[in-house]
């Protein structure tokens, strides 16, 4: 038998984080980006979570919690800033939104 | 009986002010039939100022709230004086930003408070959450504000590539802090993770305080837009409303700032313990690598930038790498705490000041003014008085004696050469000399060119200027060139706040 220990967990972090990064800097669609920041920080919840139950207190939790909340307003704004994106170009793909260099 | 009456807890106070007025803005606006923007920008300034009375009066130094997790030490306390000092000036240079580009204002300044409450909490938060939660407000509230103008592109684009940095960043740091959590044996208290570097129990402990800590560095130096990771700043900063901008190159690094050293501060060496001083050298040295490469790349990028707004966030770059060298001395135990702070709080209040002052004059002239540098070609005969005013916050910006930014970056570089940062300084000081250049550029061609015939017809400037905005640059400037010449008055002032 292998009882799953924090390690696991924290593996299982570390890969959702890599996941997100790879989206962000990989996909060009603005909804692509926005799912991939949510994977980052899931990541982070499950690493607050795990040392949660590890440690046995529930600061981690809480944490945890208080991420989730932030990432919905996040996502309500960047949706609105997507909106907002789509309406004066034309498209969401972040590349062909880009007027400001020149 | 007796009935014990509930106290106020004046520590909650400062912010519970700021929110309040925000929510009472966006409230009130639902009972008008027409937009009134002065009003509300009057609401803000007194919700500010009430706020900063609050923490003057009623919050000694060291006071703790919220279960420790919020603490005015020091620097904390006073930076939120700065902050909400800075706010007030910042609320000032939206007056004629906010008229002309019809922004909405009761949202603008409810929204801009918001923004101010983050940055107040951040810099006094002595706790993970705290801290997230703070920096989360900012960002937010700043992607909102960045793109608030209606049809505009510019501010649309901004805000997206602000919003992608800024939550990309924020995933940096909340994974960072999971780790710090787990370090810590599971508390989020700064002071708890201080005592697990100080005294690790296990290798496992200190592979995730190191661990949280390179992670979260790495979330704030997005936040305080070091090389590498500047390259959002000219884009955001050009198309986001110059207020906004202004928002983002002072307050924002001034809190981001002193929430770095108080994250940074477990690792300030109390003395040669190994496991410590290993992990402190270790950062040391990263720091060092951001501090160099921003300064350097920073002024060098500027020197070849055509718009004003671009040029003003790579010298901002520049600034966080001299910043940064306080945090340096701040970690070195050679030089004393309270000497470091009170250089880092003197560099912060010129640095607030003279960029309040350069982008109130930019945000003055109207869209033709946040543009081209050309467009500033003989504003000194169109416009004597913004002339002056850019005139000195471009001076101070370089480091010329008698302004407020050569107090700081002498006190601040006098404490790194103490500590034997030597290098970094020789460094810091050949930056300013290339930054002169720019910055000098910009008031030639206000006093030693002809406007061209286009420029005057783009002016916007023609109609007379806003009282508060008049009132915003004439205190920045003011100030800039008290505290330059009079450095005493500052320190006094730091004293008696």
């Amino acid at each position: 038998m292998y009882p799953i220990t924090l390690t696991h967990y924290l593996a299982a972090g570390a890969f959702l984080f890599a996941m997100g990064v790879v989206a962000c800097i990989a996909r060009r669609n603005a909804v692509g980006i926005l799912i991939g920041i949510e994977l980052i920080l899931n990541a982070a919840n499950v690493n607050l979570v795990a040392f949660a139950r590890y440690w046995n207190n529930l600061d981690g939790e809480v944490f945890a919690i208080i991420v989730i909340i932030l990432a919905a307003c996040e996502a309500a704004v960047a949706l609105a800033i997507i909106i907002n994106l789509f309406r004066g170009f034309g498209t969401v793909e972040v590349d062909y939104a880009s007027k400001l260099k020149e | 009986m007796t009935v014990s009456w509930p106290t106020i807890e004046w520590t909650w106070a400062p912010l519970v002010l700021l929110a309040l007025t925000a929510v009472g803005i966006v409230m009130a606006d639902l009972f008008m039939r027409a937009p009134r923007p002065a009003l509300w920008m009057q609401l803000g300034l007194l919700g500010l100022l009430a706020a900063g009375t609050a923490v003057v009066l009623k919050i000694p130094d060291g006071v703790s709230a919220f279960n420790q997790a919020v603490r005015y030490d020091g620097l904390g306390r006073l930076g939120v004086l700065v902050i909400l000092a800075g706010g007030c000036l910042i609320v000032l240079i939206s007056h004629r930003p906010v008229r002309r580009d019809e922004l909405p204002a009761a949202e603008y300044f409810a929204l801009l408070l918001l923004v101010v409450l983050g940055l107040a909490t951040l810099s006094i938060s002595f706790e993970l959450m705290a801290i997230f939660l703070s920096v989360e407000m900012v960002s937010v509230g700043v992607y909102i504000l960045a793109g608030l103008r209606r049809g505009d592109t510019r501010g649309s684009e901004a805000a997206m590539k602000y919003f992608v940095l800024a939550a990309f960043s924020a995933g940096f740091l909340v994974l960072g802090f999971a780790f710090l959590y787990g370090g810590a044996e599971g508390s989020t208290l700064l002071g708890r993770i201080a005592l697990a570097v100080h005294r690790p129990s296990t290798p496992f402990t200190v592979g995730c305080v190191l661990a949280g800590f390179a992670l979260a560095l790495t979330g704030f130096a997005f936040k305080l837009t070091l090389v590498p990771f500047h390259l959002y700043a000219a884009d955001v900063f050009d198309g986001a409303p110059t207020p906004v901008a202004a928002v983002l190159a002072a307050l924002s690094k001034a809190a981001g700032l002193i929430a770095l050293i108080h994250l940074l501060s477990p690792l300030r060496i109390v003395s040669n313990e190994t496991m410590q001083s290993a992990l402190t050298q270790d950062f040391t040295g990263l720091l060092w690598i951001f501090a160099a490469l921003s300064i350097v790349v920073g002024n060098a990028v500027a020197l070849v930038q055509r718009r004003i707004k671009r040029m003003l966030a790579y010298s901002t770059i520049a600034h966080s790498g001299y910043l940064l060298i306080g945090v340096l001395v701040f970690l070195d135990n050679t030089v004393r705490m309270a000497e470091v702070e009170t250089a880092i709080l003197v560099y912060l209040i010129a640095y607030v000041l003279m960029n309040v002052g350069a982008f109130g004059v930019a945000a003055a002239l109207g869209p033709a003014g946040e543009g081209e540098i050309e467009h500033y070609a003989g504003l000194a005969r169109r416009s004597p008085a913004l002339a002056l005013a850019m005139t000195v916050a471009l001076l101070s910006l370089t480091g010329i004696p008698a302004t407020a930014g050569f107090v700081g970056k002498l006190t601040l570089f006098a404490r790194a050469v103490e500590a034997g940062h030597i290098a970094l300084v020789v460094l810091a000081v050949l930056g300013s000399a290339v930054s002169a250049y720019y910055y000098l550029r910009i008031v030639v061609y206000m006093y030693m060119r002809e406007s061209s015939t286009e420029t005057v017809g783009a002016d916007t400037d023609a109609a007379p200027l806003e009282l508060g905005h008049k009132i915003g640059l004439i205190l920045s400037t003011a100030a800039t060139v008290l505290f330059g010449v009079f450095p005493q008055t500052l320190l006094f002032l730091l004293k008696i706040l």
